[in-house]
């Protein structure tokens, strides 16, 4: 271990090259509860040093951890005591940006927050904007599959790289420039695309070239407030057949709207499920789209519906205050339901999909379930695309709800997968969906599937050195 | 409760809420000056606190990372949990101090 030590330092250089405990506590941990070991923490500053890095690794059967931020919720990031964790925070330039071609070229490391305060004032936006956006790094948001709340009209992270520069975990630490600066590409098989969500298992990413777009010109929101699941869903159909330009399309449901105006008192208000649409327009149409909007949700049945014009009024009015303090209401109640002074509490966002379709009967089961193993649960997610996200939350030293949590994520992912939906939208497998990824592909009778993922592996990391155990179960198929 | 124990609690009790969501690090200036370890940012202090507190820290890295912290606050107004990370990592100090001044 000192001589691994020894030899990355001279390698690379001894300042990117940490060993205290203190610093490996803190690069092995995730945004939820897992917590590894690492042998060095490694900060590379360009993609020699990672390709160096590489060589040494393959050479010695030394695991690389990939890590951006760790802010995943799946255990991708978090390393084991048999390798070490490649922090990309080091990498974060800018290099060149081309509005006539619309593309920037920048490093793993830049967080998406600063990539947007970059393009600021261009008209130009990076529109993949998770709730985790300050924090979320290029590397870390291609490696995840990442997608935002304005997914319902502009997808995920693999509807915008056009190219990769990346570091192969083989021999050689060989450099790959796939893809390029236009939209159009049919240069064989997308290997573009096979790494974005690979979670960090195939390839280190150590330059993306990414499409940018023009913001939209306008954008009129309205929210309103549903008793009946089904109206909203009518509402959200409605919507849909108007043919409005859809930007955004959230949902909190009753239980989890009270929850947190109760708890961060948000200056909307009313009761019942909420729903949340955003649409992009022009300024000259703004008044007939919003005025076409509220009348839908009026025909629904929606109460206390509050409307915008503009961005700015809609962040004046506060319209988003109860999606956006989700997650912050949760970390709350779980706060307050604390028995003993000293513990944590952990707190699990669950990410299915269903087809919009199917998401009142999605709903009624995800209830049943957290009924079933007495679990309270929030809930809100990405209406226009089916993407919901339960959130549950248990104190560290509960043992027994530990325990049961397994089981309780499993009935989820089977309902999704009942429902025709999938058991990850947009924050991946890691370590906690493997055994979800097996059920899934057993119910379409095509496990098969798996084991060409895993030669796919092979192919790229003939080592197994790059996140090993990360996404692919190794035994089934 | 000694005016040292209390405000052990109240530190602990607030660091504890940490989720580790990393979105209170982009704004925090130290972070950048020191070399990108998140030793020197507000989730590491954070962390570190809540560490020394249940199962011990170097004492000199700990040391190093919480007075190297500017308590500029730009954290604490990023922070999901509601973490008062500056007033904690303040507080913390009086801590180590022997509490001087409090209780
Ligand atoms: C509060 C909160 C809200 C969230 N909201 C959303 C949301 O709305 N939508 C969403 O999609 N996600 C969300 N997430 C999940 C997470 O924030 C995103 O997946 C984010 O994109 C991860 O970025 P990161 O830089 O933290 O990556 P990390 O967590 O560090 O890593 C993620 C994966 O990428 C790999 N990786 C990182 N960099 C590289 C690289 N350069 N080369 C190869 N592999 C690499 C890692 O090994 C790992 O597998 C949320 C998380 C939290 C805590
Ligand atoms: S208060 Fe300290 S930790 Fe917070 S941003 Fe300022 S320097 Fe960073
Ligand atoms: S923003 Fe708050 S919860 Fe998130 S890492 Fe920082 S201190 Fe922890």
């Amino acid at each position: 271990m000192e001589d691994h030590v020894k030899n990355l330092s001279k390698l690379i250089g001894h300042d990117k090259v940490y060993v205290d405990p203190a610093t490996i506590k803190l690069y092995s941990k995730n945004a939820v509860y897992y917590e590894g070991n690492a042998l060095a923490i490694v900060f590379p500053e360009s993609t020699e040093d990672v390709s160096k890095i590489v060589r040494y690794a393959y050479e010695n059967d030394l695991k690389i951890y990939p890590q951006g931020s760790a802010s995943e919720i799946v255990g991708s990031s978090t390393p084991k005591d048999d390798g070490i964790v490649m922090s990309f925070v080091r990498m974060r330039k800018i290099k060149d940006v081309s509005y006539i071609d619309s593309y920037v070229v920048c490093e793993p490391g830049v967080r998406l927050v600063e990539l947007n305060n970059y393009l600021k004032g261009s008209g130009y936006m990076f529109p993949i904007d998770p709730a985790s956006i300050k924090s979320a790094t290029v590397g870390g948001a291609i490696n995840s599959g990442s997608g935002g709340m304005m997914g319902a009209k502009y997808g995920t992270m693999k509807d915008w790289v056009l190219g990769l520069e990346v570091v192969l975990p083989n021999e050689e630490g060989s450099v790959l420039r796939l893809g390029g600066k236009t939209t159009k590409n049919r240069e064989g098989y997308d290997l573009i695309r096979l790494i974005v969500g690979s979670e960090g298992t195939l390839a280190l990413v150590t330059e993306a070239i990414l499409r940018i777009t023009l913001a939209p010109e306008e954008v009129v929101t309205v929210a309103g407030f549903f008793n009946d699941l089904e109206d909203l869903m009518r509402c959200v159909i409605n919507i849909k057949e108007s043919k409005l330009d859809i930007l955004i399309m959230e949902f909190v449901d009753d239980v989890t709207t009270k929850i947190t105006i109760d708890t961060i008192k948000p200056r909307v208000s009313g009761s019942g499920h909420l729903l949340i649409t955003s649409v992009s327009t022009v300024k000259e149409a703004a008044q007939r789209v919003l005025d076409k909007l509220i009348d839908i949700y009026n025909r629904n049945n929606s109460s206390n519906i509050v409307s915008a014009r503009s961005m700015e009024e809609a962040e004046a009015l506060g319209i988003f205050d109860i999606r956006r303090n989700l997650y912050p209401a949760t970390i709350k109640i779980a706060s307050s339901s604390l028995e003993v002074d000293e513990e944590k509490p952990y707190i699990f966002v669950e990410d299915i999909s269903v087809p919009p379709s199917r998401l009142v009967e999605a709903v009624k089961r995800l209830r049943n379930i957290s009924e079933k193993y007495g679990f309270p649960m929030t809930l809100g997610g990405h209406v226009g695309d089916g993407n919901l996200h339960p959130v549950v939350w248990i104190r560290e030293g509960d043992r027994e709800k530990m325990d049961q949590f397994n089981n309780f994520v499993m009935d989820i992912m089977k309902m999704a997968v009942e429902l025709d939906g999938v058991i990850s939208s947009e924050h991946g497998i890691g370590m906690v969906k493997k055994d979800g990824l097996i059920m899934s592909y057993r119910r379409r009778n095509s496990l098969y599937a798996l084991k060409l993922m895993r030669e796919i592996k092979r192919i790229f990391d003939p080592k197994s050195i790059l996140n090993p155990d990360k996404m692919l179960p190794s035994d089934v198929y | 409760m000694s005016g040292l124990a209390e405000l052990r609690r109240e530190i602990l009790r607030d660091v504890l809420k940490c989720s580790y969501c990393a979105m209170c690090e982009w704004v925090c200036p130290t972070l950048d000056v020191e070399s990108n370890n998140r030793l020197y940012g507000p989730r590491g202090r954070v962390n570190l606190i809540a560490s020394y507190f249940r199962e011990g820290v170097d004492i000199g890295i700990l040391k190093e990372s919480i007075y190297t912290c500017l308590v500029c606050m730009a954290c604490t107004r990023q922070c999901p949990a509601g973490i008062d990370i500056a007033e904690d990592i303040r507080k913390f100090r009086l801590f180590l101090d022997g509490g001087n001044g409090v209780g």
